[in-house]
Formats: structure tokens, C-alpha cells, sequence
């Protein structure tokens, strides 16, 4: 009877299969709703849960280029990552702190400690190159690690290293471009930036819009000149121990500046790194000072341009002149007789400047050096030009032996800009031109040349050849020929100002400077050079071998003939131009 | 000629067509969840699995032609294959992804675990179909005990957590099914109560972490990320899904280990509620045809096997999705049919292969 057990078997298994039957379905029905559960989470609860898969995203355009006026690029684009790692991510910390430390270049048990930290977030490299970065990328693709964080940050990067900092300014962190020409053209740099929302799944196609390319910039400064500049600069402040110091080199005819530096400078590439943020600003735009002698030569312009003076015109130094109250005194508290116009400016004397001022009288006076601009903005295109300081009569600051003082520069403060635009008025017949640093803006393939604006002509083409002339004497007759150059008519003026402080001016230390042009009768580039607290007395014997140094290099750079060859040619009818004329 | 013809009119293609369908949708979630991988072992799981298809099917009906009870004769040494091969895990055996030997290299790589399971059912099940009228002794049960102690074992060192207790739930259900008495299912639940803390001590520290991490999902980041991850993948599948390969969470590879473990939050993810509950009516329709046979199989051998390989779909698919929907501790068990694995498909058809054998040779009522 095999049968029956069989049948029995065969019973009980169908009983228990239908047990199980039903622990199968509650089991099922356990994991449906489970389902159904998750799937029908509230939104909120959901959103908050998952990754944020779209972000939006400012996509700067890129930052236009600046050249110089040869086309040498000054400031351009490049691209740097920040790797970081969020820790709680990591599967495998062994080999991710040895897989990054290697391509970092890190201590691998830092970065070990780093991604085994409790933070949500750790930072292991602020700021690598792309190379590095595209590495990184790579191993994050290939092996899988949603722990690794790779931001790209663009970056501006200034291949010339300091050369012209204090012209170019720099980028911040923010992607604002801030002092000179950055912060003066952030918005054409810039370009038009737009807001975009990006997925982060790669097969959902976001609105692609094209961030609008920034323009670039073609500046007027040559690079040759300016990196000679910088160097007869550095070489000048260490030679003389000198504070600090500027030069500028412009054309005279265009208002171009060909190059503009100051001491102390700094590194756009790595701005942060000053000691001084002031060092970030253009003290030839924006520090002030007492110009002193140079500024003779305005007041000598203007008195003859009012026809208060001729060049014929004499007086009886006498050593001391009293204006308002105080005792105006020659350099040399000597009296120099008879002395005509020339010879104020030869000679220097204070008492002579005093005497003119005050023939001319206040309103004509400070008329004629509103015209030269002083007191006001030259409307450069860089950032952070201030205007200076001239007190007229009305204003509470001014008192009448203003008017003796501020005719040999003593109470009176300009800015190196404002002193060579002025001068450069009388090396152009008369017309003074705006100082300009931009050439043209190339945006979206059209070019935006830069206009030539004349400020005004303050003086007449007559007077500004009189005053030419007598620049060239002093330069012949009263410097020595410490800064004549062989071959060339040089026409200049040396200043020795006083520093003033609230309790007087100190009696240790001066702001040496010398402005200057050539050739004197047709002048093509002009030079203005300051040293602040050199060793020394005088600018003539510190600041006028400077120009000299400066303008023989200068000559070749730019292509000026001497005198004789230029006249050669222009008897012959050839036309001759030097670099700048263009 | 007509026994041929009886032969394949017998043959359950309900069950065989559902196999298939799942195994087709198993390759073309795989596909979705190893797009656009580099790793050179991903972009090979999809030609792998069609290639272990194939393989799987050929298995299916060649275990369909050979009769079951010809297989039940030579148990002994089905038992000593199985062993041996899993000692060989311990001598040869290749170190796996999470540090533990589960692998054999014999021309191709085989999971000796795997096939065990498959093995176990019919060694086990001639042992209780020739004993099902001394189930109520005791010495009845430890002896099957024993039989699966000495596999389970080997797997339980290698160390393989899930799969042991894969060969623990094959163990029950037989002894269950044979007639266990409620007073031997108490005494073993005990027991199992008094041993739970040794099995601790002696597993591994990613299986302790697992289910601590199961218990406290905050305490291990690691393993809560993936926890964390299945979830949005689940949830945020919605009704329909976000469509084929659209799945954010499994395309961004959020979710990790998303063509084995995590397959079942791709699904969820992709294809939604709907696509979900399809899987598991697909593989339901599966368990029941094989259940069916087993009520309907000629002999106890017959209904043991049918009922083991029904029981071994139904746990790792409750454990696979449970483990997804955050039901279940991470075990590392794969879907079947479904998840990317040779040697698991192998088994799972090789289990089919067995029920459409049982099936074809059922009792004629």
C-alpha cells in the first residue's frame, strides 16, 4: 500500500502550498505599498530629498583681450579649477587620498585626514592649472567618485607679469574689473553676461545661449617703451633712494600716452599679494603733489598769452618779494637784477614767477590755469583720476599770497597727468589734447577707433613757440646740458618742490621732476619724469640726467631722426615720421 | 516521434515565455543603467547577460529533456559536486568586489554558490521525498540539517551572507513542505534566537555594517548614501516613470551597483509604479506556474524541486526589491532574471529548467 503515504504526502503539501500562497500575496502586497508609499511622496519632501539636478548659472561672457598698440597682449583668459571633496561620499578613502594627493602633488596622508573629516565639504585645492584639473576630471569620470567637486573658475591673467599694472588694473575674485583700464572698461570687457539654467543630466538639452563675447582693447601704450620706462624707473629709485616715483611718455600732437609707470607697482597676477592696496592705484593719474619750478612755465604761458608780459619784457629781481603777507625768496635767497622772461625760466626764479602772477592779477591768473586744466579732471580713460587741488579767490582756503606761491607751483597740487597735458599744450602749437591710453575696441568684429579730443587751447600757437623756445634755453643755458641730448633740440623745465606738511614744508626732502619734449621745433614725444624724496638737492643735478638717459632709448624706439637728418629730408621733401606720428 | 510531440505539448510555455520577457527586460535595464560607462567591466555587462541568456535557455530545455528523477538517482554525487566545488572556492577561488571569495576561474568564472543552490534543492529534496513519512522524528530533521549545514557553511566563510541564507530559506521551506511538525518549526526558533549572536561575532564587518546600517541608516554614510539614493531613484518615478534611460538618479550614477542590487530603483525610476508592479506580476505569473507544477508533479521529488525553485525566486525577489523600497537590509542579492550576473541567471533558468522537467512529466489526472 505505496499509495495512500503518497496521497497523504500530496494533501498536506497542497495544504501548505496554500499557506504559502498566502504568506507570498501579503508578503507582495507588503512591498506595493511600500511602493506606493515612496512614489507618492509629497513634492516637498521629494525636492528636498534630491539633488538639485538644475542650477542656474551666470554665464560671464569672455572678458575681452587688451593689447598694447602692436598688438602684444597684455591681459588675457585663462581657466583654473578648484577641486574640493565632500567626505561623505567617499567609498574607498585609501584610494581616493592616494589617487588625488598624486595628481595634486599633496601630502597623501593630509588629503587622507581631509576626506575623513566630519565636514560636509573640504577644500584641496583653491586654484590648480587646467592641465592639473583635466586630470582630475578624468579620474572622476573613470572611476566613478561622486565625491570629488571640480569648479572652474575663470581667471584673468596678465602675460607680461607687472608690466603696466597700474594701467591695466586687474580682475577680482567677482570677475569686476577694478583701477585702470579694467575697471574703467568693465562693461565693454565684460560683454554681456547671461543667466542660464543648466542640467546637470546630460541627455536634457538646456537653452544653449551664447554668453556675448566681451571687446577687446587696444591700448596706445607700446610695450618696448613701456618696459623701458619700468626698468629707467626701477633703475632711477634704486640709484637715488628715492620714495617712489612716475613717468609718462606721450605724444604731444594726439594726447597718446606711449607709456605711464610709478613706484612702488604691483602684480595684477597676484593682486592680493601687495602690502599696500594703495599700491593698486596710478599715483601718475591720481597722486597729488606740489609741482614747484615746472609749474613756472604755465604762469610764464599764461602772463604772455594775456599779453601782461612780452618776451622782451624785464624786472629788477631783488631777491625778496612780499605777496600778501609772506616773503616770496629766489632758490638761492639771492637777487638776480635785471632779469628779462627768458631768464625766469632759466634762472628759475621764484620772485620773477611772483612778479608776473601778480601783474596779471588773480582773475587773469587763475582764468588762464583753469584753460591748462589745472584744478580739474583730464577725463583720462582710466580709473581713479583725481583732479587736484587749486584754490581761487572766494574759496575760504585761498589768501592773497596764493597768488605769489602758486605762480613757481608752491600751493597748488596736480597730478603728474595733468602737469604733462598742460606742458604738452605748449609743445602743440597751443592745443591741448585729451591724454588718452585706448587706441580702439574691436567688439564683435567692428572697431571702435578712439576719438582725439582737444581740451581747448589755452594759449596761442604764437606764445606756445615763445615759451618752446625759452624751454630750449633752459635746457642749453640752465641745466648744463645735464638733459640735452646730442643731435636734438630739447626743450624743458626741472621742478624742485617743497613737501609740504601741516606745520610747513619740510626742509629734508623734495619731489624732484622734469618735464620735457623733443625735437623742440616739432615735437613728438614728451616726458615727464618725477622722483619723490631722492638723494640730492636739485632736480637739474637728479632728475635731469634721467630724462637724458630715458630719451636716448627713446629716440631710437620711436624712430625720431636728429635734427640734422630730419631737416635733411624735409628738404629734399621727404616726409618723416617717427613711430609716434601715426 | 509522438512521445517527442507529447513531450513539448507538455512543456509550460506560460512559464518558459514570462522567463524570457523578464530576462529581455533584465538586458535592456542594464543597458540603461551601464549607458555611457567607461569602467571596461560595465560596458561588458550587456553582452555578458545575453551571452549567459543563451547559454541559460539551452540550459532550460536541455534540464527539461533530462527527467528529474534520473537526477534525484544520482544525488551522492550531485552532493559531492556541489561541495567541491565550493571548497575549491576556498582554495582557488577569486577575491570579489567587497573582499570575499565567491568566484572560481574554470575557463569561465563561475559562482559555485550559485549553482549550489540550484544543487541543494534536488540533493535535499530526494533526501525528504524518500523520508517525508518520518518527518515527525526529530533525527529526520537534524539529518537534513546537516545534509545543508556542511554547503551553507562553506558558503557562509567564503563569507557570502545572502546566499546562506538563501540555502537556510531552501532548507525551510523543503523541511516545511515535507511535513515539518509546529513543535520542531518552535524548537528551531528558538534555537535560532540562542545562535543569532555567534553567526554575529563571526560575520564580517560589511555584513555587520549592513544591517546595523539597516537598523540605524545614519550611522554608516556610506551605505545610507546608497539607501538614500534607491529612495529617490524610487520615489521619484511616479506613476509612469521618467521614461527609458531617463532615469536621473541611475544615469547620474547616484545610485551605485544600479545593474545588480540597485536594478530594481532603475525599473522604478524609468518606468515608475507601473513599471515596478509589472516586474513583480511578470515574476509572480513565474512563481505561480511553478507552483502549479508543483502541485501537479508525479512524485515528492518532483513537487520538492518545483517548490524550491519557487521559493528561491520568491525570497531574493522580496529580499532585491525589499532591499530597494528600504524594507531589507543590503545583501547583495540579485533579482532574478532581471539583475546583471551570469552564474545567477544560470541558476535561476537552470531552476526553471528543473520545474518545466517536473512539469513535463506531471501526474496525469
Amino acid at each position: 500500500m505505496a499509495v495512500q503515504p503518497t496521497l497523504n504526502q500530496q494533501e498536506m503539501f497542497n495544504r501548505r502550498l496554500s499557506l504559502v500562497v498566502i504568506g507570498m500575496v501579503v508578503v507582495s502586497g507588503l512591498l506595493l505599498l511600500r511602493m506606493i508609499s515612496f512614489q507618492q511622496l509629497a513634492p516637498e519632501v521629494l525636492n528636498e530629498l534630491s539633488p538639485d539636478y538644475n542650477r542656474t548659472v551666470r554665464l560671464a561672457a569672455a572678458r575681452g583681450i587688451i593689447y598694447d598698440r602692436t598688438g602684444q597682449r597684455l591681459a588675457v583668459n585663462t581657466l583654473e579649477y578648484q577641486i574640493g571633496v565632500s567626505p561623505i561620499l567617499v567609498s574607498d578613502r585609501q584610494r581616493t587620498a592616494t589617487q588625488l594627493a598624486s595628481i595634486l602633488n599633496l601630502d597623501e596622508l593630509k588629503v587622507y585626514e581631509a576626506i575623513s573629516s566630519d565636514q560636509s565639504w573640504v577644500l584641496l585645492a583653491p586654484r590648480v592649472n587646467a592641465e592639473i584639473g583635466q586630470q582630475i576630471e578624468q579620474m572622476k569620470l573613470d572611476l566613478e567618485l561622486p565625491s570629488v567637486t571640480i569648479e572652474k573658475i575663470p581667471r584673468r591673467s596678465y602675460p607680461q607679469g607687472t608690466l603696466a599694472a597700474q594701467i591695466l588694473g586687474f580682475v577680482g575674485g567677482d570677475l569686476e574689473g577694478y583701477y585702470g583700464i579694467e575697471g574703467y572698461y568693465q562693461d565693454q570687457l565684460a560683454g554681456l553676461s547671461v543667466n542660464s539654467v543648466v542640467s546637470s543630466i546630460p541627455f536634457e538639452q538646456t537653452d544653449t545661449q551664447e554668453a556675448g563675447r566681451g571687446g577687446d582693447i587696444y591700448l596706445t601704450i607700446d610695450r618696448d617703451v613701456q618696459y623701458l620706462v619700468e626698468s629707467e624707473l626701477a633703475l632711477s629709485v634704486a640709484e637715488t633712494g628715492a620714495k617712489g616715483g612716475s613717468i609718462i611718455v606721450m605724444n604731444p600732437r594726439t594726447g597718446d600716452i606711449l607709456a605711464m609707470a610709478s613706484w612702488p607697482s604691483f602684480d595684477p597676477n597676484a593682486y592680493l599679494s601687495v602690502e599696500n592696496q594703495g599700491d593698486w592705484s596710478n599715483p601718475a593719474i591720481s597722486g597729488q603733489y606740489e609741482p614747484g619750478s615746472v609749474f613756472k612755465l604755465l604762469t610764464v604761458a599764461a602772463a604772455l598769452d594775456k599779453g601782461t608780459i612780452t618776451p622782451d619784457w624785464t624786472y629788477n629781481d631783488q631777491g625778496r618779494l612780499p605777496v600778501g603777507g609772506i616773503v616770496v625768496e629766489n632758490w638761492d635767497r639771492a637777487a638776480h637784477g635785471l632779469v628779462d622772461t627768458a631768464g625766469v625760466l632759466v634762472q628759475s626764479l621764484n620772485v620773477g614767477a611772483a612778479t608776473i602772477s601778480m601783474a596779471m592779477g588773480p582773475n587773469d591768473f587763475y582764468n588762464e590755469l583753469s584753460q591748462f586744466g589745472i584744478g580739474r579732471l583730464t577725463g583720462i580713460n582710466l580709473e581713479g583720476e583725481s583732479a587736484g587741488t587749486l584754490y581761487t579767490p572766494g574759496d575760504p582756503n585761498w589768501s592773497e599770497s596764493n597768488l605769489g606761491t602758486n605762480s613757481f607751483g608752491q600751493g597748488v597740487a596736480v597730478t603728474p597727468l595733468q602737469m604733462i597735458t598742460a606742458v604738452a599744450a605748449i609743445a602743440n602749437d597751443g592745443l591741448m589734447m585729451q591724454p588718452n591710453v585706448v587706441q580702439k575696441i574691436s567688439i564683435n568684429g567692428q572697431e571702435i577707433l578712439s576719438q582725439r579730443v582737444p581740451l581747448g587751447r589755452p594759449i596761442s600757437a604764437q606764445v606756445a613757440r615763445q615759451v618752446r623756445d625759452m624751454m630750449v634755453a633752459v635746457v642749453r643755458d640752465g641745466l648744463d646740458d645735464a638733459a640735452q641730448l646730442p643731435g636734438y633740440t630739447v626743450a624743458g623745465k626741472t621742478g624742485t618742490a617743497e613737501i609740504p606738511t601741516p606745520v610747513g614744508y619740510r626742509s629734508d626732502a623734495w619731489i624732484m621732476s622734469f618735464i620735457g619734449f623733443l625735437p623742440a621745433d616739432d615735437p613728438q614725444v614728451i616726458v615727464f619724469i618725477k622722483l619723490d624724496e631722492p638723494r640730492g638737492r636739485w632736480a637739474s643735478q637728479v632728475v635731469a640726467p634721467l630724462f637724458r638717459r630715458l630719451a636716448e632709448r627713446l629716440v631710437i624706439l620711436l624712430e625720431i631722426p636728429p635734427d640734422d637728418v630730419r631737416r635733411a629730408l624735409e628738404s629734399q621733401g621727404g616726409i618723416v615720421k617717427g613711430a609716434v606720428g601715426g | 516521434m509522438s512521445r517527442a510531440w507529447n513531450f513539448w505539448r507538455q512543456f509550460d510555455y506560460v512559464l518558459f515565455g514570462t522567463t524570457l520577457l523578464l530576462i529581455v527586460f533584465g538586458i535592456l535595464m542594464i543597458a540603461s543603467a551601464t549607458r555611457g560607462a567607461i569602467d571596461p567591466d560595465l560596458i561588458s555587462r550587456v553582452p555578458d547577460q545575453i551571452q549567459y541568456a543563451i547559454i541559460g535557455i539551452f540550459v532550460v530545455f536541455v534540464l527539461a529533456a533530462v527527467d528529474y528523477r534520473l537526477l534525484g538517482g544520482l544525488h551522492l554525487w550531485l552532493y559531492l559536486v556541489m561541495v567541491g566545488l565550493l571548497l575549491l572556492v576556498q582554495f582557488l577561488g577569486v577575491v570579489g568586489d567587497a573582499g570575499s571569495q565567491r568566484w572560481i576561474n574554470l575557463g569561465i568564472r563561475i559562482q559555485p554558490s550559485e549553482i549550489g543552490k540550484i544543487l541543494i534543492i534536488i540533493t535535499l529534496g530526494y533526501y525528504l521525498s524518500q523520508r517525508y513519512h518520518e518527518m515527525g522524528r526529530l533525527q529526520t530533521v537534524f539529518g537534513s540539517l546537516a545534509h545543508i549545514a556542511v554547503p551553507a557553511g562553506l558558503v557562509f566563510i567564503q563569507p557570502n551572507l545572502g546566499t546562506t541564507i538563501v540555502f537556510g530559506v531552501i532548507w525551510f521551506t523543503l523541511v516545511w513542505s515535507a511535513g515539518l511538525r509546529l513543535k520542531h518549526i518552535a524548537m528551531f526558533l528558538l534555537v535560532m534566537l540562542i545562535a543569532a549572536p555567534l553567526v554575529w561575532a563571526r560575520m564580517e564587518p560589511y555584513q555587520r555594517s549592513r544591517i546595523t546600517t539597516f537598523i540605524n541608516p545614519e550611522g554608516d554614510p556610506d551605505a545610507f548614501y546608497n539607501i538614500q539614493q534607491s529612495r529617490i531613484a524610487v520615489g521619484s518615478g511616479g506613476l509612469v516613470g521618467k521614461g527609458y534611460a531617463n532615469g536621473t538618479q541611475s544615469q547620474l550614477r547616484f545610485l551605485r551597483v544600479r545593474h545588480t542590487d540597485f536594478i530594481f530603483s532603475v525599473i522604478a525610476e524609468e518606468f515608475g509604479l507601473v513599471g515596478g508592479v509589472g516586474v513583480l506580476v511578470l515574476i509572480s505569473v513565474v512563481i505561480l506556474r511553478i507552483l502549479r507544477g508543483a502541485r501537479m508533479a508525479a512524485d515528492p521529488l518532483g513537487s520538492m524541486i518545483c517548490y524550491g525553485v519557487a521559493a528561491i525566486i520568491f525570497f531574493q525577489t522580496t529580499v532585491s526589491v525589499g532591499m530597494n523600497l528600504n524594507l531589507l537590509p543590503v545583501t547583495g542579492l540579485t533579482l532574478p532574471f532581471i539583475s546583471s550576473g551570469g552564474t545567477s541567471l544560470l541558476s535561476m533558468l537552470a531552476g526553471v529548467g528543473l520545474a518545466e522537467s517536473v512539469i513535463i512529466r506531471r501526474r496525469r489526472v
